[in-house]
């Protein structure tokens, strides 16, 4: 896997360019608007920079050499999640620090705590979106995966409508409810929360290894 | 060091149904017109194609079952797959060093020098010959007991086919327990390198045969209608009708030399060959 | 060792270097005990098939020109100044053999064979 990662960052790196005319772009935006803004931007740019990954290994035919070095299939598709682990981690790391230069810059005080604290709900839409682009992106391949994906965001927006459609429609029902959540307490949700997420990163990895394991080429 | 025993895999317009064996330290060579099933073969030895039906195995064991550390014993070089053409020499080095354990980081740079291959240079520049060059390279640089080629030196001008070869010849004389199953459409350079050659044809074996056999005791016959008439074709493997009478294979060059010093007898390479049992009967 | 092979002769590459070895051994250009190139060092350098050079020193073995030891290489047996000698006479035997074959193909009875030998001994 090692050898993997340096592939990928390699191929990263080659875009530095891009990436260096980003991290203007971040820099300016956290100095300007709403600097929170730069939280999603940073965390979006990181993981599609990730699935990018998946496309350089495409591109060119090179699957077809990749899949008689050293390496197992579940060791691409483990190597892929923990290549979007450290990429989330760095765009965390370098949102917290523009933010806190930013505000300092314009002598305001922060508190870090609480500034990582509004960061970490990002955390969930990074590991959320990944988990389901990439298995994706591993199937389908490139173009088709848009396709797929256009599909999937729009079953997920048809979904949300539906939920409200029902949310209005059953305004005592869904009152009950939010009144019994009430009861549960806080830290409850977010175990439940955490647990759950780690369950859909861990099933999109299962299913990732098992497209590796049937792929031929 | 590879046995595939009745490799079958069957695709639209095509049916494949191989049975080869390469023994450790032995070269071996696989020949057939384009589309005739090498790169299928090939391809299903390394687990990039799942066959219908057969057995195969590799470093004796199965290929599903190969660990890393076994798949680090082989040395592959695909025709048109290597890695990202985004990345350049040093890129691939420093990637190598961390895939392969006994990668030889120095044996690499040096014959990147001899070849005069740049190392900075992205690999999507490259001409075709040192696309290939590379691709061979990375093969024989890690310590590798087998060596699977498909179509190493396909596209290439005759200079760098023959520096290519070369490089696979000073491969072979570093171990001499050291395996190449290697497959080309260019059987002349197959011949100076390879100890026995698979003929494929359509999905199928239709010879296999040492090369110093081949080149030694194989011989074509040109013969008029009269002449072939009265021909002892006990030797025969087959013939060809043309426009001044006959062409045949022979297993026996010598046996219709001594027998017919009249009739013309030429010796025979591998496109004699392929172009006799493709076109006879 | 220098050995030119000739990939256009008639005569097979293994032979033709089976045929080196032996002058080289008989003209005592390589001496007792002295080792040939490793199989795939010399079919590296004449651009042949490893298995050629192998059937080669299989043969040379057989006919006792050489001894190859398992692991360490293939030398120049010992006993080859007899060898030599068996090996041109031998020479000369199929020499004989291709003679009579010719005669025998055009016609040529045995009576006939004995008085050109006569004839040709007398000179």
């Amino acid at each position: 896997m090692r050898g993997l990662l340096e592939k990928d960052f390699r191929l990263l790196w080659k875009r530095k360019n891009y990436l260096l005319m980003i991290g203007i772009m971040a820099i300016l935006f956290s100095n300007t608007m709403d600097g929170y803004f730069i939280a999603p931007y940073i965390c979006l740019l990181c993981m599609l920079l990730t699935v990018s990954t998946i496309s350089y290994d495409e591109f060119d035919n090179g699957y077809p050499f990749l899949m008689v070095l050293p390496i197992t299939p579940k060791t691409y598709a483990v190597e892929k999640y923990v290549l979007a682990g450290i990429m989330g981690t760095i765009s965390f790391l370098l949102t917290v620090v523009l933010l806190v230069s930013a505000t300092f810059l314009q002598t305001q005080s922060i508190e870090v705590s609480v500034l990582i604290e509004k960061l970490a709900i990002f955390a969930p839409f990074y590991m959320i979106m990944f988990s389901v682009m990439a298995p994706v992106r591993l199937k389908f391949g490139n173009e088709k995966s848009q396709i797929v994906l256009l599909l999937v965001g729009g079953i997920g927006m048809l979904a949300a409508l539906f939920g409200k459609k029902l949310l209005s429609l059953y305004p005592e029902g869904m009152a009950g409810i939010v009144q019994k959540m009430q009861h549960i307490p806080d830290e409850a949700f977010l175990w439940t929360g955490v647990v759950l997420l780690v369950l859909l990163v861990l099933g999109s990895l299962r299913i990732s290894i098992s497209i590796m394991n049937h792929k031929e080429y | 060091m590879i046995e595939v025993n009745g490799l079958k895999k069957r695709y639209q317009d095509f049916c494949l149904d191989i049975s080869l064996h390469v023994p450790a330290g032995t070269v071996c060579g696989i020949v057939g017109k384009n589309g005739a099933g090498k790169s299928t073969t090939i391809k299903s030895i390394l687990g990039l194609v799942k066959p219908d039906e057969g057995e195969i195995r590799v470093l004796g064991k199965n290929i599903g079952e190969l660990t890393v550390k076994d798949k680090e014993q082989l040395g592959t070089a695909l025709a048109d797959s290597g890695f990202s053409l985004e990345l350049n020499v040093e890129d691939t080095i420093a990637v190598l060093k961390k895939m392969y354990q006994k990668f030889d980081e120095k044996f690499f740079r040096e014959e990147c020098g001899r070849q005069n291959i740049p190392l900075n240079k992205k690999m999507r520049e490259f001409s075709t010959g040192m696309k290939a060059k590379v691709r061979v390279l990375t093969a024989v640089s890690h310590g590798a007991r087998l060596l699977i080629l498909d179509e190493p030196t396909a596209g290439l001008d005759v200079v760098a086919r023959k520096e290519v070869i070369d490089i696979l010849r000073d491969f072979l004389q570093k171990d001499p327990e050291t395996s190449i199953l290697i497959s080309s459409h260019i059987s002349s350079d197959l011949e100076g390198l390879c100890d026995d050659i698979y003929f494929i044809h359509d999905g199928k074996v239709i010879l296999h045969e040492d090369t110093d056999r081949i080149l030694g005791n194989y011989g074509v016959l040109r013969v008029s209608s009269e002449d072939f008439a009265r021909l002892d074709k006990q030797y025969l493997l087959c013939t060809t009708k043309e426009s001044f009478g006959f062409v045949c294979l022979t297993k026996e060059k010598m046996y219709y030399r001594e027998n017919y010093p009249d009739i013309v007898v030429e010796n025979c390479k591998l496109d004699d060959v392929i172009l006799l049992m493709l076109g006879g009967k | 060792m220098h050995i030119i092979i000739n990939n256009s002769s008639m005569i097979p590459v293994y032979e033709q270097l089976m045929d080196h070895i032996k002058q080289g051994i008989i003209n005592g250009d390589l001496k007792e005990g002295e080792v040939l190139p490793s199989v795939r060092a010399f079919a590296n350098e004449l651009k042949i098939s490893a298995l050629t050079v192998k059937k080669a020193y299989d043969r040379l073995e057989e006919d006792g020109f050489v001894v190859t030891v398992q692991g360490k290489g293939t030398y120049v047996s010992a006993t080859d100044r007899q060898l030599a000698k068996e090996a041109r006479k031998k020479a000369v035997e199929d020499a004989f053999f291709a003679a009579v074959s010719k005669a025998r193909s055009v016609g040529i009875s045995n009576e006939e064979m004995k008085e050109i030998l006569d004839i040709i001994l007398e000179e």
